[in-house]
Formats: structure tokens, C-alpha cells, sequence
């Protein structure tokens, strides 16, 4: 009995002894406190120019171009007083007002089912020339210009633009109105694109035909 | 296989929320530009006419093929007038000429307003006899016309010589009135006695960018 009270206390003591070591023991905590701050992914519409081919004597059809007063990311583009064979220009871009790097996913210029003529984005390397032909002064818009179309991709400040252009064929009718609607989506350059765009089966496939 | 069945489904759970999460964790941008074309309309009406023996006015004469000047008939007859009726939509002009006699000579005028939003262009004048047939499509621009004859009565003879005085091709602006449009109008010999002679006319116009004979400007249209 007199040997077991002893190892008891042995091991007790032996137990005490190793906790004190450990609490004994010198030692240093470390931190690293983490901020992450992201970034903000935003593009924004500018306009610069609208413009038909009217002579100046025959004046009486215009193009507007407006920003929606409420939502930021709308524009309004208006033909008044359209009629066949003159052909109506606006000089839009897309500016990258975020902090980073997004690309050009789904640029899809849709006109009304029985739109009569055309709507569509010309070259943007086309701008100078049709502005000396009608007669607009100059607009520096320096060399190097993206397109606004799938894959092209912009930095934080720099912009993508687009010349649309509105053209009414023989079938259109007087008095009449008829819509059309662009929609583009910027997606962040690093997962884009999600899921390939209607009429590709994938996302090979869409890049492969994209413009060089 | 219970337990496996226990392990694969929250697995498979997991994996399909990752799935989810990264499709709508993508940070994009939509933006949208709406247009709307609305269009003009095309309009033109005879707003005025003038026929020179309308009321009562000495007859005028003139010898075949607008040879010469045309003359008052001596004594002053005044037994031929002529009138002018213009369609309630303003489209055409209908001119009748009463109890003439071969060698008997009107003038007639007619102005036009141009009612539409465009710009228009007069290509050319149709003519037609009293019964609505059309008998002459005259396209002859920027240059005045030769005098062409008219089976007014459709016997098959002409009855009557017109000489256009005006050029056509003019544009007119929305809003504008047209320039004097007169013609010259004389009866011929093959005309049947006891007839009225009437014809028609209506001037076609187009939208001033699609004339066949545009007017050109120093800074170009488009093509």
C-alpha cells in the first residue's frame, strides 16, 4: 500500500514537474494581420459625335445621342425625321472606370425583327475619313483605337469605341418608328468568359474566330 | 455502400456550390445603348393653278408647233374658256377646255407645296385624258421640254399639242412652294368638233436622294 501512495506521488510530481517546463518555457507569438481591399469592376459610356449624310442644304433628319438620366449604363440614340438611303453615325466609347482590367464578352447589336436597313458598328479606323467626307470638323481620336467587340480588352482608363451606324433601306415605311438595342457585357479579364456566346459550342471555337 | 453513398452526395453537394458560387462570384458589367429611328414622310399638293382663258378673256391663237408668238384673235372673239379643277387630295389636276376650235391656244400653271418632312425632287408628269388613261409618262429633266401632242377624245387623232415651258427636276424643301409649272396648250386640226377636251395631270416627286437626275452638291451625298 506504502509503495503504491508513492508511485502516486511520483507520477503527481513527475506531472507537476512537466507542466512547469512547459509553462517555463520562453516563447514568442507572431501575427499577420491581412487586409484584403478588391478592386471594383465599372465601365461607363461616353459620346463624341453624331452626324448623318445630309448635304448642309438639305438638313432635315438628325441623330441624337443622350445619356439615360437615371441609369448610367443606358444610352439613348433617337433618329427623327428618318427616311432611306441617308445613313446616320454615332461615335460612342467604353471607358474602363474600375480598377481592373475587364474584356469585351458579348457585344450584340440587335435591331428590331423587320428593322428596314441596317445597324451596325463600322470601323473605327473609318471615323476620319467619314467625318472629312461630310463635312464634320476633325476629331483626334489618335491611332490605336479597340474596338467595342468580343475580346477586346481594356485597362483602368483606357476605352473601346464604337462608330454605329443607322442606315434605312428602300422598305421602310413613312411615319413609322422602329428600335434596335446594343448590349455589351464587360467581364473581369481573368475569368472571362464564362460560358461561350449563343452560337458558339465553345469557348475555343469563339476565340479561334475572333479578330487578330 | 451505405456509407459511400453518405460520403459521394455531400461531396457532390460541395463541389456543385463551388460550381455556383464562381459563375455568379464573376464580377461583370452590362450596358446598353437603345435606339429608335423614327421616319419622315413624303408629301406634295397642287396648291394653286391658272388657266389663261378662265373667265371672260379674249381667245388667244397660235400656229402648229408653237411657231411664232401667239396672237388675240382679231375682233376679240371670246367663245372657247378653259377652267381647272384640282383633286381634293391635291395629287393631280384636271383641265377642260370648252367650245375651241383648231388653232385656239391656253396657258395653264400650276404650284405645288411640298407637305412632307423630306426634301423632294420632281422626276416627271403623267397625262391623262378625260377618261383616267394614261397617255403620256413625260420624264425630261433640267431642260425644257418639246411640245408633244394629246389624243384627248380617244378617237385616235391627236387633239391638242402641249409645250412644257418649265424644266423639271426641281427639289423643294419641306414647307416650300413649288416654282411656276406652265405649259402651253394648242388645238390641232384632227381635233373632233363638238368635244371637250380634257386631260389630267399629276406630277410625280421622290425623296430628293433618290432622283434619277440628283442635283449635285459641292460637299457630296451619299451614293
Amino acid at each position: 500500500m506504502k509503495s503504491k501512495m508513492g508511485v502516486i506521488l511520483g507520477v503527481s510530481l513527475a506531472a507537476v514537474l512537466m507542466l512547469g517546463v512547459t509553462y517555463g518555457l520562453w516563447f514568442q507569438a507572431l501575427y499577420i494581420y491581412g487586409t484584403v481591399c478588391t478592386g471594383t469592376l465599372d465601365a461607363r459610356w461616353s459620346i463624341h459625335c453624331a452626324f448623318d449624310t445630309e448635304p448642309e442644304v438639305k438638313d432635315y433628319s438628325n441623330i441624337t445621342i443622350t445619356q439615360d438620366i437615371i441609369d448610367p449604363y443606358l444610352l439613348h440614340v433617337t433618329v427623327e425625321n428618318a427616311y432611306p438611303c441617308i445613313t446616320y453615325y454615332a461615335v460612342i466609347d467604353l471607358t474602363n472606370t474600375g480598377t481592373i482590367p475587364w474584356i469585351v464578352y458579348e457585344a450584340s447589336l440587335v435591331p428590331d425583327q423587320d428593322f428596314p436597313g441596317t445597324v451596325e458598328f463600322v470601323p473605327i479606323d473609318e471615323i476620319g475619313d467619314l467625318l472629312t467626307y461630310i463635312g464634320h470638323p476633325s476629331v483626334d481620336l489618335g491611332d490605336g483605337l479597340m474596338p467595342i467587340e468580343n475580346g477586346t480588352q481594356v485597362h483602368p482608363g483606357d476605352s473601346a469605341w464604337g462608330v454605329l451606324a443607322i442606315h434605312l433601306t428602300n422598305e421602310a415605311q413613312e411615319n413609322s418608328t422602329y428600335t434596335f438595342t446594343f448590349k455589351v457585357v464587360v467581364e473581369q479579364w481573368n475569368e472571362w468568359p464564362t460560358e461561350p456566346p449563343p452560337g458558339y459550342d465553345s469557348n475555343e471555337e469563339w476565340l479561334a474566330g475572333l479578330p487578330e | 455502400m451505405t456509407n459511400m453513398k453518405l460520403v459521394l452526395i455531400p461531396a457532390a453537394l460541395v463541389v456543385a456550390l463551388f460550381a455556383f458560387s464562381a459563375t455568379y462570384g464573376l464580377w461583370f458589367q452590362t450596358l446598353y445603348v437603345d435606339g429608335t429611328v423614327n421616319t419622315g414622310y413624303l408629301e406634295w399638293k397642287i396648291v394653286d393653278q391658272f388657266t389663261s382663258d378662265a373667265e371672260k378673256q379674249p381667245d388667244r391663237s397660235i400656229l402648229p408647233g408653237f411657231e411664232g408668238d401667239s396672237f388675240i384673235v382679231p375682233e376679240r372673239k371670246d367663245v372657247g374658256w378653259t377652267d381647272c379643277v384640282i383633286a381634293p387630295d391635291g395629287m393631280s389636276a384636271t383641265f377642260t377646255m370648252y367650245n375651241t376650235y383648231p388653232c385656239y391656244m391656253a396657258m395653264f400653271s400650276v404650284y405645288f407645296r411640298n407637305t412632307g418632312t423630306v426634301p423632294i425632287h420632281l422626276e416627271y408628269i403623267e397625262f391623262y385624258d378625260g377618261q383616267g388613261n394614261l397617255i403620256v409618262n413625260y420624264t425630261y429633266p433640267n431642260t425644257k421640254l418639246k411640245d408633244f401632242a394629246v389624243d384627248c377624245t380617244g378617237d385616235g387623232l391627236p387633239d391638242i399639242e402641249i409645250l412644257w415651258l418649265e424644266p423639271l427636276g426641281e427639289q423643294i424643301d419641306p414647307g416650300e412652294r413649288s416654282n411656276e409649272y406652265s405649259w402651253w396648250v394648242h388645238v390641232l386640226q384632227t381635233a373632233p368638233e363638238g368635244a371637250t377636251l380634257q386631260y389630267t395631270i399629276k406630277l410625280y416627286a421622290v425623296q430628293w436622294n433618290e432622283s434619277e437626275w440628283p442635283i449635285q452638291y459641292t460637299q457630296p451625298g451619299p451614293t
